[in-house]
C-alpha cells in the first residue's frame, strides 16, 4: 500500500506540468508564489488591526463616511476618541497592573517550586505521575467549572473585615476584588507555570545537581544555589506568558469585581462595556480603547516575542 | 547522608519548616522515614517545594470542582447558601429537557471541532510557508503570532468592527465585489462561522509556532530522501512530513479545543453582555448567564459539569497518551 | 433568613469597629464624617438622560436633606445586567445597600426574603392617596410595601419621522389597528426609500416588548392580561406572532439583528425610517438631537389598537431588609416619593411622576401629554418586558424563545408554543 502510493507519487510529479515548469524556470516563479502567500497572510493578520487603528483616529462622521481601512483625512481626524478612551480606561490600567504583576510573579515562583520539587528529587515516578497529571489537567479546566464555588468561597472569606485598616487609609473597599483576583489567578495559573518549568528542569544538566547532593547540600540549598540561578530564561518565558494570560482574562474580573463602575475595575472589564452603552455603538471609541488595553501585552510581546513563542509552544 | 548537618543559612530555614531535619536513618520508628521508604528518599524533604502549590491547586481547582458537583445536585437558586440535605439529579434532567442547553451543547461541539480543524490547517500552511528558507522570517512569524498576545476582549472589538453590517471591512469588500451585504453577527445561521473565523485569526499563529517546532525537529534527511524518490513538494509534505507531525497536531489540538471551550470572553465582549448573538450561545456563555444573570446557581453548576466533562473528554486521552510516552 | 440575620454583616461590623473605619468608608465617597449612616444607593443610570436625571435627583436630595451622608453608586454595563448581578451578590453576601433601583411587581419575586417593609413611609406620606392604584398594588409583595416608585415610562408608544410619513402619504393618527399599521408600512415601503419600521434586535428585549404592545393592540386588554396571569389564549398568542412575523419579515431594516435601540432610533432622527416602536425613553434622543422637535419633525402615536391604554412601567427604589441605614433609608424613600424628587428626576429622564398631584409645568409638551394620558387612561396594563407583568424567570424564558425561534427566520408555531408554555401556570 505504502509502496504503491510512493510509486504513484513519483509518476504523478513527472507528468505534472505545473511542477515541472516550476522546477525548470528555476527558483523565481516558485518564490513569487511563496512570497505572495506569505504577504497575503500578512494582510489577513494585519487588516483587523490596521482597520481598528485608523478607525480609532476618526470622528464619528468619519467612521460612517469613509472606508474602514482608509486613514482619516484632515477633517475627520481626531485624537478625541483616544482621549475619551484613556479617561475611561486609565484607572483600569492601574487596577489591572495591581493584580496582574503580583499574580504573575507569585505564580511563576510557586510554579518553579512545584516543578523543582517534583522533577529534581528522588521519589518514585509512579507516585509523581498522578500529581503531575493533576497539574497538567489543571491547565485545561474550563473556569466555568469552578465559578459558582469560587463565588461561594469568596463570600465566606471575611476579606473586607480583616483588611479594614486599608479602608481606614482611604482606599476604596472595592479593592478587595484585587486581592481576590491575585489569589485566584495564582491558583489557576499555577498548573501551566509548573508544567513549563518542569519541561525545563527535566532537561537540566543533572551532573551538577548530583555533585551537590554528594556534597551533602539540602534540597533547598540546591534550589537556591544551582536551580534558581539557572532558571532565568524559563522565568522570562513564564512571566511573559502568565502576564499576558492574567492581563487578558475577563471572566474572573467579571465574577470577582463585577462592574466597570467599581473603583477597582480592571481594564478588560471596562473595555468590554465601552462604546456599547446607551449612547450607541461608538466604534472609534471601542477601537481606541482596544488599543489602550492591548498596549501592555503588545509591548511585552514585541520586546520578548521569542520567549512568548516559546511559552505558547510548550 | 549528612545532608542536614549542613550549617549554611539553609539549615535554619529547614528546621523552621518542621520535621524535615530529622535523620531519615535514625533508629526507631519515624513517620518521615516510613513515608520516604514508601514514596522515595526525597519525598518528605521535597514536599516543601511541591506540596504548597499542589494544595493550592488541589483546593482551588479540584476542591472547587467537587464542590461544584455538590451544588449541581441541590436546588440552589436564591440568596443565602445551598441546601445540601436534599441532593438529586434534577438539574441534569432539566438540562436535557432544555432545548437551549442542547443547542448550546451542539454549538460548543461544532465550534470546538470546526475551529480546531480550520486553525490547524491554516497554522500548518503558515508553518510550511515560513519553513521554506524565506527572508524576513522573524518579522513574519512575529506578526502571524501577534493576535495571540491580545485579549479576547480586544479581538472582540476588532471583529465586531470587521463584521459590522454597514461599515465593516468584510461587507465593504464583498459588496464592492458585487455581492450583497451579509449580517455576519445577526444571522443565526452564519454567526457561529463568523466567530470561528475570528478565533482562527487569533490562534492560527499559535498553531503555526507549534508546527514550526515540529517541522524543524524532522531530520533533513527525510526531506532529502523524499526528493531523491522524486516526490513533488506537495506530495513530500503529504506523505512524508505531515505524518511525522502527529505529536504537534495532538498537542496543538488539545490547546485549541480548550481555548474554544473558553470562548466566553470573546462572546461576552462582542455584545458587552451575557447573551451572545442568537446562534452562537455556547455552554460557557449559558453557564455564566444562568449563574450571574438568573441566579440559577444549581442549574449553572450542572451546565458547568457538562462543560467540564467535555474538557475531560479531550484532556483525559491526551494525558493518557502523554503517560504512555513517558512524558508524565 | 434567620441565619442571615444572625450572621455578622459587614455593615454591622463597620458599626462596631468605630470611627476609623467609617472615616475611610466615607472618605472614598468624598464625604467626611463619623456617623454610621452613609446612605448607599445603587442604580444603573450611567449615561445620557439617566445620568443627568440622577444628578438632578441627587441635587434635590441634598437640598432637602443636607445632613445625610450619601453615596449614589452607578453600576454600569450591559443595561441593568451588571446592576442586577452586583445587587444579587451583595444580597447573597448579606451586605445589602441602603436601596437599589429596580422594577416592582412580579419582578420582586426574585428577592423573596431579602426585601424589607417600607410600609411606614407609605403610611406617613399617604402615598396611597396620591399614587395611581396600579402603583399601590405593584409595590406590595407578601402584604407589605417593598419599594417606592420614582417615575413611570410608557411602553405602548410608536414614534415616527414626520417628513417620511408625509412623503409616504400616511396619516399616523388614522392607524388604530395593527392591520392598519401593516398597511401603512406597505405604503411606506412602496412610496419611499425609507425603512418602514426600524427595529434594533441585537438584544431580544425589543422584540418581546413589541410582542406585548402588538398583543395589547390587536387582541385587546383582556387577552393580554390573561396572558400575563398565566392563562393565555393560544389563538391570541398565535395571531399576535403572525402579525409580528409579517412586520418583522417584511418591513424592518436589514441590519436589525445586529443593531441596538440607539442605532435603530438614529434611523428615525436621520429620516431613514418611518416608524419605531419603543418605550417613551426613545424620545430622550429626539430631545437631544439638533433641529428635531416634537410635532414638527417627530411625532407620537399610541401603538395602534391600544388607544386609551397606558402600558405601565415603573422606575422604583427597592428596600432591602437588614437595612444598613434604616433610618436614613426611610428618609430617602420618603424623598423618592415626593413631588420634588419626581419632578427633578423625571423631567430629565423623559418619564413622568407616578404621583397624580404634580405640577407638570416644568415638563415639555410631550411629557405633559403623556401625563394626561396616564391620568385619563381607561386601563393601565403592566408591561411584559420590564418586570411588572411576569417574574424574572418567566421573562428570561420568553426571551430565550424569542432568541431561538423569533429572531429571523420567524417560526410562529414554535414561538407561540414557547410563549404559552413559558407563562402558563
Amino acid at each position: 500500500m505504502n509502496d504503491d502510493a510512493r510509486t504513484d507519487g513519483g509518476t504523478a510529479s513527472e507528468t505534472d506540468p505545473g511542477a515541472a515548469a516550476g522546477a525548470l524556470s528555476g527558483v523565481d516563479g516558485y518564490r513569487v508564489f511563496l512570497y505572495l502567500g506569505l504577504f497575503g497572510m500578512l494582510a489577513f493578520f494585519l487588516v483587523p488591526i490596521e482597520s481598528g487603528l485608523v478607525t480609532s483616529f476618526k470622528t464619528s462622521g468619519g467612521v460612517s463616511g469613509s472606508f474602514p481601512f482608509t486613514p482619516p483625512t484632515g477633517s475627520t481626524f481626531t485624537f478625541g476618541k483616544w482621549g475619551t478612551a484613556f479617561d475611561a480606561l486609565g484607572r483600569g490600567l492601574v487596577n489591572s497592573a495591581l493584580y496582574a504583576i503580583p499574580a504573575t510573579v507569585i505564580s511563576a515562583l510557586l510554579g518553579s517550586f512545584a516543578a523543582y520539587g517534583i522533577t529534581q528529587s528522588n521519589w518514585k515516578p509512579k507516585y509523581k505521575a498522578p500529581i503531575l497529571a493533576l497539574f497538567v489537567a489543571g491547565i485545561f479546566i474550563p473556569y466555568q467549572a469552578v465559578l459558582v464555588p469560587l463565588a461561594q468561597f469568596w463570600s465566606t472569606v471575611p476579606l473586607e473585615e480583616s483588611l479594614s485598616f486599608l479602608w481606614g487609609l482611604g482606599i476604596n473597599d472595592d479593592y478587595t476584588g484585587i486581592i481576590k483576583l491575585i489569589v485566584t489567578h495564582v491558583a489557576y495559573g499555577l498548573p501551566i507555570c509548573t508544567v513549563l518549568f518542569r519541561s525545563y528542569y527535566k532537561n537540566m544538566s543533572e551532573e551538577m545537581i548530583e555533585a551537590a547532593r554528594l556534597d551533602g547540600a539540602s534540597i533547598r540549598r540546591i534550589y537556591r544555589r544551582i536551580v534558581l540561578p539557572l532558571s532565568g530564561p524559563m522565568f522570562a518565558v513564564v512571566l511573559i506568558y502568565q502576564f499576558t494570560q492574567i492581563w487578558n482574562d475577563l471572566l474572573f474580573t467579571l465574577v470577582l469585581v463585577q462592574t466597570e463602575s467599581s473603583a477597582a475595575a480592571p481594564i478588560v472589564l471596562i473595555l468590554a462595556g465601552l462604546g456599547t452603552s446607551l449612547e450607541g455603538q461608538d466604534f472609534a471609541l471601542r477601537m481606541a480603547g482596544a488599543f489602550i488595553a492591548a498596549l501592555p501585552t503588545l509591548a511585552v510581546y514585541i520586546a520578548f516575542g521569542e520567549e512568548f513563542a516559546e511559552g505558547v509552544a510548550t | 547522608m549528612t545532608r542536614n548537618t549542613d550549617t549554611g543559612g539553609d539549615s535554619g530555614d529547614a528546621v523552621a519548616d518542621g520535621g524535615v531535619t530529622e535523620n531519615p536513618n535514625g533508629s526507631g520508628f519515624s513517620p518521615i522515614a516510613a513515608l520516604n521508604d514508601r514514596f522515595g528518599s526525597d519525598f518528605v524533604e521535597s514536599s516543601q517545594f511541591w506540596l504548597p502549590p499542589f494544595l493550592l491547586v488541589g483546593l482551588f481547582v479540584y476542591g472547587a470542582i467537587i464542590w461544584n458537583l455538590l451544588i449541581s445536585l441541590t436546588d440552589f437558586n436564591s440568596f443565602g447558601s445551598p441546601d445540601y440535605s436534599d441532593l438529586d439529579f434534577e438539574m441534569y434532567a432539566r438540562a436535557l429537557a432544555d432545548s437551549a442547553f442542547v443547542d448550546a451543547a451542539v454549538n460548543t461541539f461544532v465550534l470546538l471541532v470546526g475551529f480546531t480543524l480550520v486553525t490547524l490547517a491554516l497554522g500548518l500552511g503558515l508553518a510550511i510557508l515560513v519553513d521554506r528558507n524565506i527572508r524576513f522570517e522573524n518579522t513574519l512569524r512575529t506578526i502571524y503570532l501577534l493576535p495571540m498576545s491580545l485579549s479576547f476582549v480586544v479581538t472582540a472589538q476588532f471583529w465586531a468592527w470587521m463584521f459590522n453590517f454597514n461599515n465593516g471591512v468584510i461587507n465593504i469588500v464583498i459588496s464592492s465585489l458585487g455581492f450583497g451585504r451579509v449580517d455576519w453577527l445577526g444571522n443565526p445561521d452564519i454567526v457561529l462561522w463568523a466567530v470561528m473565523f475570528a478565533l482562527m485569526w487569533q490562534f492560527a499563529g499559535y498553531a503555526m509556532v507549534v508546527y514550526l517546532a515540529g517541522l524543524r525537529a524532522i531530520p533533513n534527511e527525510h526531506y532529502e530522501a523524499a526528493k531523491v524518490d522524486g516526490a513533488s513538494t506537495i506530495r513530500m509534505y503529504w506523505r512524508v512530513i505531515i505524518p511525522q507531525l502527529k505529536g504537534s497536531t495532538i498537542s496543538a489540538s488539545v490547546v485549541l479545543m480548550v481555548f474554544a471551550l473558553k470562548a466566553f470572553d470573546f462572546l461576552y465582549s462582542l455584545v458587552g453582555g451575557y447573551r451572545p448573538p442568537n446562534g452562537v450561545d455556547i455552554l460557557a456563555t449559558k453557564m455564566v448567564r444562568e449563574a450571574y444573570q438568573a441566579n440559577e446557581w444549581a442549574y449553572a453548576s450542572a451546565i458547568a459539569i457538562a462543560l467540564f466533562l467535555m474538557a475531560l473528554g479531550i484532556v483525559g486521552p491526551y494525558l493518557y497518551y502523554q503517560y504512555t510516552r513517558g512524558n508524565l | 433568613m434567620t441565619d442571615q440575620d444572625k450572621r455578622l454583616s459587614r455593615r454591622h461590623f463597620v458599626g462596631a469597629t468605630g470611627a476609623a473605619t467609617l472615616a475611610g468608608l466615607a472618605g472614598c465617597s468624598g464625604g467626611d464624617g463619623g456617623s454610621g449612616s452613609t446612605l448607599e444607593v445603587l442604580h444603573a443610570w450611567t449615561g445620557g438622560d439617566g445620568a443627568t436625571a440622577v444628578e438632578a435627583l441627587v441635587e434635590a436630595f441634598e437640598e432637602e436633606y443636607p445632613d445625610i451622608e450619601h453615596e449614589f453608586n452607578p453600576i454600569g454595563g450591559g443595561g441593568n445586567q451588571n446592576l442586577d448581578a452586583v445587587v444579587a451578590n451583595r444580597l447573597q453576601n448579606n451586605e445589602p445597600p441602603s436601596a437599589f433601583a429596580g422594577w416592582p411587581g412580579p419582578n420582586l419575586q426574585q428577592y423573596e426574603g431579602v426585601l424589607g417593609d417600607v410600609g411606614n413611609v407609605w403610611d406617613e406620606e399617604s402615598f396611597e392617596d396620591v399614587m395611581v392604584q396600579e402603583a399601590v398594588d405593584l409595590h406590595q409583595r407578601n402584604d407589605a410595601y417593598r419599594a417606592v416608585p420614582l417615575g413611570s415610562h410608557r411602553l405602548n408608544c410608536m414614534f415616527y419621522n414626520t417628513s417620511v410619513v408625509e412623503e409616504a402619504g400616511v396619516d399616523p393618527d388614522s392607524l388604530t389597528s395593527v392591520s392598519a399599521l401593516i398597511d401603512a408600512l406597505e405604503t411606506v415601503q412602496n412610496e419611499t426609500d425609507a425603512i418602514p419600521m426600524t427595529h434594533g434586535a441585537s438584544g431580544t428585549w425589543t422584540t418581546t416588548q413589541l410582542f406585548s404592545s402588538t398583543m395589547l393592540g390587536q387582541e385587546g386588554y383582556e387577552a393580554y392580561m390573561n396572558f400575563l396571569d398565566g392563562s393565555p389564549d393560544e389563538e391570541a398568542v398565535r395571531a399576535t406572532f403572525e402579525s409580528l412575523a409579517e412586520i418583522l419579515g417584511n418591513y424592518i431594516n436589514d441590519d436589525a439583528s445586529s443593531i441596538g435601540l440607539t442605532e435603530s432610533n438614529q434611523n428615525i432622527i436621520e429620516g431613514n425610517a418611518a416608524f419605531i416602536h419603543q418605550g417613551n425613553w426613545a424620545a430622550g434622543a429626539y430631545r437631544n438631537a439638533e433641529d428635531f422637535s416634537y410635532d414638527e419633525d417627530w411625532g407620537f402615536k399610541t401603538y395602534p389598537g391600544s388607544e386609551g391604554m397606558y402600558m405601565l412601567h415603573f422606575d422604583s427604589f427597592l428596600y432591602p431588609s437588614d437595612n444598613p441605614t434604616s433610618d436614613v433609608t426611610d428618609q430617602f424613600m420618603t424623598f423618592v416619593g415626593s413631588e420634588a424628587a419626581q419632578v427633578a428626576f423625571n423631567q430629565y429622564k423623559g418619564s413622568i411622576p407616578t404621583r397624580t398631584d404634580v405640577d407638570m409645568s416644568e415638563f415639555g409638551p410631550f411629557l405633559q401629554e403623556t401625563q394626561e394620558d396616564f391620568a385619563d387612561a381607561e386601563e393601565r396594563p403592566p408591561n411584559l418586558q420590564h418586570g411588572l407583568g411576569v417574574p424574572s424567570e418567566t421573562m428570561t424564558a420568553l426571551n430565550d424563545v424569542v432568541s431561538s425561534e423569533f429572531s429571523g427566520p420567524y417560526n410562529v408555531d414554535a414561538a407561540t408554543q414557547g410563549f404559552v408554555d413559558a407563562v402558563s401556570n
